[in-house]
């Protein structure tokens, strides 16, 4: 009995042990990870220096991990077994009611510009600050109109569906409208968004950290309130409302490893006249508001406005000439788009960009003869990036 | 490379297994010996030189300690020191040299320039103290001169022990480097004892220390007197997770390939008293002090006064040697005072008081010393410490706070209760009662392979506490 069963134990050793080696030598490499939305590590190259340095073995390590067997369905079984032992979260995506995901860690900008090795539920009230000094020079230094829409993250929004406490949320908006400028047009959409999403109303998605469609339609309804353009908000009715996707998986479901979790329902609202306008990225002319491509991809959001760009720019054909709305923003701005073009020509200055630096706004508001400057950018941004803090 | 690494559990290993047991057993030392280099230089590889080279001067340095012990000693000795130097130059050089430099340029007439880029070669505070034990021993006449280079370099560069220990002994060893015996039933208790190191590393260890971060990273925007408990607590559970879990993986892995080697940790959280801590807690280093420092000053044999002296040294040493920076000096020192008063009195009060007070006694100053451990900047530590105590904090604790303690409470029970032999006895009960429950262990073995490959697949790398020292 004894020595089969150490035979047992021996022989299921190894087999685990050399049966996923082998797999793991036979099966092909994948260079991208669809579920988790980024590029996969292939064999590293080789070469001296970098074997010298311990770097090679590190790379070898990311390589065996991103390309292990079964790599989806392992990463599964953890954030499985994390929420099975009652933890509410894996790998800091918090689980809420209804499927509900938000990312709670954040990388923290401290105010002398470095960031906190471990990410953190938490803000340094310093950088916050200077973030809000720097809209306050903005708005004192433009002649023209300019209004700032802080946009919540799901954490922050959505924060009935979860137990996690909503105290340093709370603490993130007070310090930052605390530092604003009482001059400057803030819209605070925050009240409004968790009224909404307590009362069941789909206004973020679950699975990713933006705002639906129908979120982003209530902000642009806020906006034209704040410019007493009331009369001209376009009724809901006015929109036929398509279903792009119904497997929407977004950047919480990628991160969070919870599988279990059902994808989010992605609109296009359309009006009707779409054709009308023209659309251009950085140069290039886009075929509308929405590039459908990325509906068959996993990254879908990236619909809208067809993903990143660095300078976007939306017109209406055969139109006298409409007030320019100059646009400083992050990826929540581009569900928005399609909404305030009915009303403005747009030009969308990605402030989020990693090749251009969009923070002189001063200057951006005379080249592009802008009638009305609008800040649209998240808060988490406003913790983890210095962009706020630079603007000028 | 570390255990805890898929490449190490579905690379490495496989392979080592395959070709060492595919050799015949003549070149199963040379086996080990080529995987252990290329195990110590998978993250850098230029210090194989200096292991290589410390290897080689005990090895010729043994023959002559050999060669003159019996007829001169003296000679035998300067050998001994001879070969000590140089092992211990490396080990000063490498890991202290930056210490002395930056604290003695504080010295106004004196500037000594800071090598940049001087690294801790990985595990030499480990194999520098082996080497020493083989070196001693043999002047000691403890064990034979070993004149198969091979072998003594095995013992030496052994993979499952190289970096994090336990400290083997070479005397321990000596007759298994050349005849020992691998077999199935061997096998069968290292793949056991191999899971659950993993186990304790990988699904505890890993966890309790994502805790720690979380805790001690807050402190710096939310400093709470909970959360300054709870950056300590968790840091003491990852601490004997992590520890105890390599060790169990470098005994495990010793049995794979027919080794014996002793045992490193003994619960230590359940000690009734410091002196009682330091009995079951790294217990391979503290044998290895005891054995070459403590009792060759003399121990408790020539007076309190010396014996406490004895121990100071002991525990100036014990703490230096976890690092080069002045909290580790500090956490020697704490210890010491503590064993000298127990030592004095403290010890014959504390048998007179109900167990549990002795519990909370230890595990307090344990707690605390980890703190000092645990930081090496001073003014963070101390503000931590003065948080534990409700000095310098917004209040007791904050809502996050809570939370996260909440979600790890769970956790940290877990891991309470494993630091405990109730587990091991509650399984041999359960055994005893129904002798068909050990048809789990295959089970269970394969079981936190897989768990454990999914939390690796998902981390990407975990490294262990215990290997920067």
């Amino acid at each position: 009995m004894r020595s089969k069963l150490n035979l047992a134990t021996v022989s299921l050793f190894l087999a685990v042990l050399l049966g996923f080696s082998v797999a793991f030598v036979l099966l092909p490499d994948n260079s991208f990870s669809e579920q988790e939305n980024r590029g996969l590590r292939t064999f590293p190259a080789f070469s001296l220096e970098k074997l010298a340095d311990g770097r090679f073995g590190e790379e070898i390590n990311e390589y065996f991990a991103d390309q292990f067997p079964l790599r989806d369905a392992l990463v599964g079984i953890k954030g499985s077994v994390e929420i099975g032992l009652g933890k509410g979260e894996n790998d800091g995506i918090l689980l809420g009611e209804n499927g509900q995901l938000a990312k709670r860690l954040f990388d923290v900008r401290r105010e002398d510009g470095s960031v906190t090795s471990v990410e953190l539920d938490a803000f340094d009230p310093a950088h916050i600050r200077n973030g809000a000094a720097g809209i306050n020079r903005v708005s004192a230094s433009l002649s023209v109109p300019f209004t700032a829409l802080l946009t919540g993250r799901t954490l922050d929004v959505a924060e009935s569906a979860f137990a996690y406490p909503s105290e340093t949320s709370d603490a993130l908006f007070e310090a930052f409208y605390n530092a604003l400028d009482p001059s400057v047009d803030a819209v605070d959409t925050l009240p409004m968004f968790r009224e909404r999403y307590e009362s069941g109303e789909y206004v973020y998605y679950k699975t990713d950290h933006h705002w639906t469609t129908l979120g982003a339609y209530y902000a642009y309804v806020e906006l034209m309130r704040s410019w007493g353009m009331e009369d001209q908000v376009l009724p809901m009715e006015a929109f036929k409302r398509e279903t792009a996707s119904d497997s929407f998986y977004g950047t919480a479901w990628s991160a969070g490893g919870m599988k279990f979790v059902a994808p989010d329902t992605m609109e296009f609202w359309m009006r009707g006249n779409e054709d009308d306008f023209t659309v251009t990225a950085d140069g290039k002319v886009l075929d509308g508001f929405y590039s459908t491509k990325y509906l068959a991809l996993k990254d879908k959001y990236s619909a809208f406005l067809d993903g990143t760009h660095d300078v976007v720019t939306v017109e209406k054909r055969a139109e006298e000439s409409r007030p320019t709305l100059l646009l400083l923003k992050d990826s929540f701005a581009n569900a928005m788009a399609p909404f305030l073009a009915q009303h403005f020509d747009l030009v969308l200055l990605n402030l989020s960009s990693v090749r251009s630096d969009f923070t002189d706004v001063t200057r951006y508001a005379e080249e592009y003869n802008a009638d009305r400057v609008l800040l649209l950018y998240t808060i988490e941004n406003a913790v983890t990036a210095d962009k706020l803090t630079r603007l000028r | 490379m570390v255990f805890s690494s898929l490449i190490f559990l579905f690379a490495y290993l496989p392979l080592t297994l395959l070709i060492y047991y595919a050799v015949p057993r003549a070149w199963r030392n040379a086996v080990l010996f080529a995987v252990s280099l290329l195990f110590y230089g998978w993250g850098e590889p230029v210090y194989i030189l200096l292991m290589v080279l410390s290897i080689t001067t005990a090895y010729l340095f043994g023959f002559v300690i050999d060669k003159y012990r019996e007829s001169d000693p003296k000679r035998a000795k300067y050998a001994m020191i001879a070969s000590l130097a140089v092992n211990l130059l490396f080990l000063l050089f490498f890991k202290y040299y930056n210490f002395f430099a930056r604290n003695l340029s504080l010295l106004p007439f004196l500037e000594i320039p800071v090598i940049d880029g001087l690294e801790l070669p990985i595990g030499i505070s480990f194999y520098t103290f082996q080497i020493m034990s083989y070196t001693i021993d043999l002047y000691r006449r403890d064990c034979r001169v070993q004149k198969n280079y091979v072998a003594f370099s095995t013992y030496v560069a052994l993979f499952p022990q190289l970096i994090a220990g336990p400290i083997v002994r070479y005397r321990d060893v000596d007759a298994q480097l050349t005849e020992r015996r691998e077999t199935l039933d061997h096998f069968a208790v290292g793949v056991q004892r191999f899971s659950v190191g993993l186990a304790k590393k990988v699904l505890i260890g890993d966890m309790l220390a994502a805790g720690h971060a979380y805790y001690q990273n807050l402190a710096e925007f939310q400093s709470t007197t909970l959360g300054a408990w709870m950056t300590v607590i968790l840091y003491t559970l990852h601490l004997y997770y992590d520890f105890s879990g390599y060790s169990d993986m470098a005994i495990g892995l010793g049995k794979m390939f027919g080794f014996q080697f002793p045992e490193n940790f003994n619960y230590p959280y359940i000690s009734k008293s410091i002196t009682e801590f330091w009995r079951r807690w790294h217990i391979s280093l503290s044998t290895w002090f005891r054995e070459y420092v403590y009792i060759p000053l003399g121990g408790n044999r020539k007076g309190q006064v010396r014996t406490y002296l004895n121990l100071a040294v002991v525990w100036l040493l014990t703490g230096f040697w976890h690092g080069a920076n002045w909290n580790f000096v500090l956490w020697g020192l704490y210890f010491c005072v503590i064993l000298i008063l127990e030592k004095a009195f403290l010890l014959r009060f504390l048998e007179k008081i109900p167990s549990v007070f002795r519990h909370v006694y230890a595990m307090l100053l344990v707690v605390i010393g980890f703190l000092i451990f645990s930081f090496s900047d001073a003014a963070a530590g101390w503000s931590c410490f003065l948080a534990m105590f409700g000095v310098g904090t917004s209040g007791l604790t904050s809502a996050t706070v809570s939370y996260q303690l909440l979600r790890l409470l769970p956790l940290i029970l877990f891991s309470c209760i494993g630091a405990t032999p109730l587990p091991k006895k509650l399984w041999e009960k359960l055994c005893e009662k129904h002798s068909a429950a050990s048809v789990l262990i295959p089970l269970a073995c394969v079981g936190i392979l897989i768990l454990c490959m999914a939390y690796l697949v998902d981390s990407t790398f975990s490294p262990f506490a215990y290997t920067q020292f």
